[in-house]
């Protein structure tokens, strides 16, 4: 039933989707024009009609000029995920302006992520933010290492990849907070950027404070 | 399949739910008129019905409404009520009663997505949105609920991440043919879901709370994670293009931590964002959480931070802190423990 109360309060712009990639197990990367210009790591609504609810996406990936990508994997319980996976070249979309300030700069940093929360990190590398990083990934299934190739050829040794179900080469077997609670040490002196689930940022930052992190250097993007 | 509850149903829905059964349509009035205004619990109490009608309605739905499981009683006279919900997970409200006013604090989530860091709800993760029903039945269980003056939206997660529910349920609780309180009387709090607002200042009469903690966006970021999706500036810009004027209030929730947001400069600051906004600030102690190294303010500190507010033009109160003993105070919710429990 569309809802009496949805979220029209956005200002949303009609587009069309210029591409629908399917990546690892269940993502999905959908390539729409770039309407408006954007700081690497920030995010937008996307809908596809005034009855769905606008939902927020961090954009993963941008020539800078011509198109902007957005990565997500499909919720079965999702008012849009279904819909979006559904789309085809050529249809019809809603974008909002990009906003928020989940934005990274030169100086070195931690990048830990979950799933799909790995987006905001592949833009930020995209715009040459790669310098003195660390990305910690972590997914269920190996094939889930979104933009891994790519990953690895930008990062190398400081892109660590944790994979809580296969045993597969090169990745730690377990998940991220598993992998940093094994860390001797950790740098107190850099920011911590999480982007994932409330579950994971919440494991993630509490342990990152176990560990001697001040809270004041984790700075959190929760996917909700 | 679990069956459908009927309890906060809006009358449009029960009147497309009776006209799927091929009933009549004033059915619907009298289902919402035993539901909000007779306050029975189960079909067979709705005798203006049929016994084939209610045969029908016990055959097909379930009413949803369900009595707390569990209740703690602070030395303060607070009390907090476990409750499951229809998916067999929990839920907490908080009843606080002070002379003659007499407030409940409503949950709307199970747990909460926003991690804010100061918060116990934050750390169990979310396990599900509670429907129109639940939120309600919050209320129409509770044992005192004929004493209630007041409603808070402030228990267990964000309320406008549910905007649907939320908003359905606050239509029930303020219409006549619901509870028919006065939205004066309700206040729905927020971090700041900035399109959730939107339609809630716009559609709603009741009061709405918008959780501050630090005018300082930076160190707002390290709180609320929220922070870096709508920041406070574009939260403030939203409220100062509504009109506040008149009976409907906007308030500012702050929370004090000890050397973090209580300095002279937050003062200022404070003050600085919030000029021009018709509003109350409410300053709260901050209730310590397990791994979270905070602490509270001083209590002298708290009083200065109010009484500098107030000689800038705020109306400011503190917050009693209530129900800390059986943690029913702010931030302090949680049903983590019983996330595993099986239900029965």
């Amino acid at each position: 039933m569309p809802s009496d109360y949805n979220c029209t309060a956005v200002d949303i712009y009609p587009t069309h989707v210029i591409s629908h990639t399917l990546t690892g197990s269940h993502g999905h990367l959908i390539r729409l024009p770039m309407l408006f210009p954007f700081k690497p790591g920030q995010v937008a609504g996307l809908t596809l009609n005034d009855t769905i609810p606008v939902r927020i996406y961090s954009i993963a990936g941008s020539d800078f000029k011509n198109w902007i990508e957005f990565l997500f994997d499909v919720k079965s319980q999702g008012v849009l995920t279904p819909k979006l996976a559904e789309l085809k070249a050529g249809d019809r979309i809603f974008m909002s302006k990009p906003f928020g300030t989940f934005v990274a700069d030169e100086r070195p940093a931690y990048w830990i992520a979950a799933g799909t929360g790995v987006a905001p990190f592949k833009i930020m590398a995209d715009a040459g933010l790669y310098v003195n990083k660390y990305l910690i990934h972590g997914v269920g299934e190996s094939k889930d290492f979104y933009f891994r190739e790519y990953f690895e050829e930008t990062l190398g040794e400081n892109y660590i990849k944790c994979c809580s179900r296969d045993n597969s080469k090169d990745c730690f077997k377990g998940r991220v907070t598993n992998y940093i609670e094994q860390l001797p040490a950790l740098p107190a002196d850099i920011n911590y950027y999480l982007c994932g689930s409330a579950e994971m940022v919440i494991e993630t930052r509490d342990l990152l404070i176990s560990k001697g992190i001040s809270f004041e250097n984790i700075i959190a993007e929760i996917y909700f | 399949m679990q069956k459908q509850a009927l309890f906060g149903k809006t009358p449009d829905e029960l009147k497309t739910i009776v006209k799927q059964l091929n009933l009549p349509a004033f059915t619907a009035k009298q289902l919402a008129d035993w539901f909000y205004k007779k306050h029975v619990s189960r079909f067979d109490e709705m005798t203006n019905l049929s016994k084939e009608v209610r045969q029908l309605l016990e055959d097909q739905f379930i009413t949803g409404l369900t009595e707390p499981i569990k209740v703690q009683v602070s030395v303060d006279g607070t009390k907090k009520y476990l409750y499951r919900s229809l998916q067999g997970k929990y839920i907490e409200t908080a009843y606080i009663p002070e002379n003659d006013r007499h407030t409940l604090c409503v949950s709307t989530q199970v747990g909460c997505k926003m991690g804010c860091f100061f918060c116990m709800t934050a750390k169990q993760g979310f396990q599900g949105q509670l429907t129109a029903g639940e939120i309600l039945n919050q209320i129409r269980s509770l044992p005192e609920r004929d004493l209630i003056t007041n409603i808070v939206y402030m228990g267990m997660g964000e309320p406008l991440d549910n905007l649907d529910e939320t908003m359905k349920s606050l239509e029930i609780i303020t219409s006549d043919y619901g509870f028919a309180m006065s939205p004066k009387r309700i206040t729905v709090s927020t971090i700041g879901i900035i399109p959730g607002m939107k339609t809630f200042i716009e559609k709603s009469r009741c009061n709405l709370a918008v959780s501050l903690h630090s005018p300082f966006e930076e160190d707002r970021k390290k709180l609320m994670p929220i922070q870096n999706v709508y920041p406070l500036s574009e939260v403030l810009d939203t409220i100062r293009s509504y009109d506040f004027s008149r009976q409907r209030r906007i308030s500012f929730e702050y929370i004090m931590f000890k050397g973090l947001n209580d300095t002279p400069r937050h003062v200022k600051e404070l003050a600085r964002v919030l000029n021009g906004i018709r509003c109350r600030i409410n300053l709260l102690r901050f209730h310590p959480i397990p791994g979270t190294p905070l602490q509270s303010s001083e209590n002298i500190t708290i009083e200065w931070f109010r009484d500098e507010l107030k000689s800038k033009g705020f109306m400011t109160t503190i917050r009693q802190s209530r129900g800390q003993d059986i943690e029913a105070a702010c931030g302090m919710l949680s049903t983590k423990e019983l996330l595993n429990k099986k239900t029965d």
